[in-house]
């Protein structure tokens, strides 16, 4: 009891002594809590879709079509509308290919006549039947769900049950994918860069508590060459992970690599890089932190902000609006689309602008590990 | 005349509240091995580390092999050796990896390192543990181990913070004798810190430290004479109360 007692007390001072770990030790479980409440919790709200509407009632004053852009628009926040001006059947056709370029998740079509013919229906037992028209971006099977909540909740909502129209959706991509399917992309890049992040944040607090770092920067040789030489065995077992990955996704996953050569090699690229992200993320938090203890702290605290906030578990669109400039900070939110986009649109390589912010933050973190990697200045 | 390869001007460390250098002078010149003596906490890890410019002092002036440290601290890379306090090893590497590595990473070329590597795990008696992994050595193996990846570059200046620390007092005085033999050869400078005081006996020069003060700087002959002490323990604990 009595050894209990001081061990216990001897712990606590450990803590309360190390003030770092202290802030440590409170802020982590809140930014934790933050981010998985806020990615987790959140459903797809905002989607955006643009509306083409042909509709010109001439037979009754009010306009269904209308009726159920106002839902749309005011009274659901699953998606924002864009009324597409002076309508017209060839600009259906270009929003749909709109659609196709990422500008909307999905497009909605009210057809000539859509009011006079649903109020021949009911006013007069006309047997003619109308429809509305739809083209949604099915890459992500959770946003189309939402647009088809959104579309038959106005229906619902505006003019109760079954009114006899039919709903045509027509899908962007060949076949919907399932959500595990569509998260597997970009979970390749998020467990590159986590193991990267861990293996190089452990071994420098190694190197730092062993002493060895201090030998390594009494060399004549450059500090960053440090930094490279864990760069270079860490882009090896990068790819080494990336090769497993990949078999993983397409033999067990059944996720086939469209596009060729070129999308390997793109997916290769970009999870390369991501790993050289986390490596280097490692590498200067290893500097902040002085202990084995606080290294730890962090470890939690990247890989959930990391797994949240990038667009990888949920789309970005369920993030709260001021959430959102954090996720474009996360070089995983392009590096996850980068690899989505080559794996499920079948693009082949390409030289995306997403490669860009992910290249940047590899080279900030190079050059900010190089000024702070120093030996520790206690004894 | 020989050439000063380290010189320090009221050098002076504060952490916090602590002091833990206190206005130090103290030349010491090429081809000499100094013993900085004292107990645990009088400063001489701190000195070794200024010495390094690892350490910022607070106050006063470093010079080593002419160059002032910290700020051109780049220029004595090449020509220094420390063996640290916590026996700085790979644990997944072995003894030859070991110095090999410490001896690639000061820029020899690869003949130089072979030959350097194989006359230390000669002459340090590491042969049976060549190719042992340092996690596997046991404490006073990794010390020699560590020895060896300090002087593996032959350095101009060595400095060696309680290199015989966890050591039976037959190793110990084979590092002496091993250190003897190795000044012979480079004529540099080495500063060996031990909190052994019948270690003193076998430097060139003693300087004691207590209280992160020098208190008393000589050879150990001139020391002994002076306090009339035959060992340097005498002499260490007649200073010690002179002091107080």
């Amino acid at each position: 009891m009595r050894l209990t007692w001081l061990v216990s007390k001897r712990v606590f001072k450990f803590f309360l002594r190390d003030k770092r770990l202290i802030a440590l030790m409170l802020i982590v479980p809140v930014v934790m809590a933050l981010v998985i409440g806020y990615g987790f919790g959140g459903e797809i709200k905002h989607v955006s879709v643009a509306i083409v509407n042909l509709d010109e009632p001439t037979a009754i004053p009010i306009s269904f079509s209308d009726k159920l852009i106002d839902y749309l628009d005011d009274k659901t926040d699953l998606v924002d509308v864009t009324l597409i001006s002076s309508p017209t059947l060839e600009k259906w056709n270009i929003t749909k290919q709109a659609v196709l370029d990422g500008d909307y998740y999905g497009a909605i079509l009210f057809p000539e006549g859509f009011t006079d013919t649903l109020a021949d229906r009911f006013l007069n037992g006309s047997m003619v039947e109308t429809y509305v028209g739809m083209f949604i971006d099915n890459s992500n099977p959770q946003i189309s769900a939402s647009i088809l909540k959104a579309v038959s909740d106005g229906f619902q909502s505006e003019f109760g049950a079954n009114m006899g129209l039919t709903i045509n959706t027509e899908f962007a991509f060949d076949e919907g994918l399932t959500q595990l399917q569509y998260m597997i992309p970009s979970i390749m890049p998020f467990a590159v860069f986590f193991m990267s992040f861990i293996l190089s944040i452990i071994s420098l607090i190694n190197e730092r508590k062993t002493g060895t770092l201090d030998l390594l920067l009494l060399s004549p040789y450059r500090k960053i060459n440090i930094i490279l030489g864990y760069m270079i065995t860490l882009s090896v077992v990068g790819l080494i992970q990336a090769t497993i990955l990949l078999l993983l996704t397409i033999f067990a996953f059944n996720i086939p690599i469209i596009g060729g050569v070129g999308a390997y090699f793109a997916v290769y690229l970009m999870l390369w890089l991501s790993g050289l992200c986390g490596m280097g993320l490692g590498f200067l938090l290893s500097t902040v932190a002085k202990s084995e203890l606080q290294a730890v702290q962090f470890i939690p605290m990247v890989i959930f902000t990391a797994l949240l906030l990038s667009g990888i578990l949920m789309p970005l669109e369920t993030l709260p609006v001021w959430l959102r400039p954090i996720s474009y900070i996360i070089p995983l939110t392009f590096g996850a689309e980068y690899t989505r986009t080559v794996m499920i649109e079948g693009t082949g390589f390409l030289w995306h602008w997403h490669l860009a912010p992910v290249i940047g933050f590899v080279l900030l973190m190079v050059l900010l590990s190089t000024l702070t990697l120093r030996e520790k200045k206690t004894l | 005349m020989s050439n000063s390869a380290v010189k320090l001007t009221d050098l002076t460390k504060d952490f916090g509240k602590l002091r833990a250098v206190d206005t130090l002078n103290l030349e010491i010149t090429e081809g000499e091995i100094f013993a900085l003596v004292g107990p645990n906490g009088a400063g001489k890890t701190t000195t070794i580390k200024m010495i390094l410019g690892i350490i910022q002092p607070t106050s006063g002036e470093v010079q080593v092999l002419g160059w002032n440290i910290p700020k051109e601290r780049q220029k004595i890379k090449r020509d220094v050796g420390y063996l640290a306090q916590q026996r700085a090893l790979y644990e997944s590497l072995t003894t030859r990896e070991n110095i090999e590595f410490f001896a690639a990473i000061k820029g020899m070329n690869k003949s130089a390192i072979r030959e350097k590597t194989d006359e230390l795990i000669q002459v340090l008696d590491l042969a049976d543990y060549e190719k042992v992994r340092a996690t596997n050595l046991s404490g006073g193996t990794q010390q020699r181990v560590a020895l060896a990846c300090a002087c593996v570059n032959s350095p101009r200046l060595l400095l060696l913070d309680e290199a015989t620390v966890g050591l039976d007092p037959v190793l110990r005085k084979d590092v002496w004798d091993y250190l003897r033999r190795f000044n012979k050869e480079v004529k540099g400078a080495i500063i060996i810190t031990t909190h052994f005081l019948d270690e003193a006996d076998y430097a060139d020069r003693v300087g004691f430290m207590r209280g992160a003060s020098l208190i008393a700087l000589d050879s150990p002959d001139v020391l002994k004479k002076h306090t009339s002490s035959i060992t340097m323990e005498e002499v260490f604990l007649k200073l010690a109360k002179e002091e107080t």
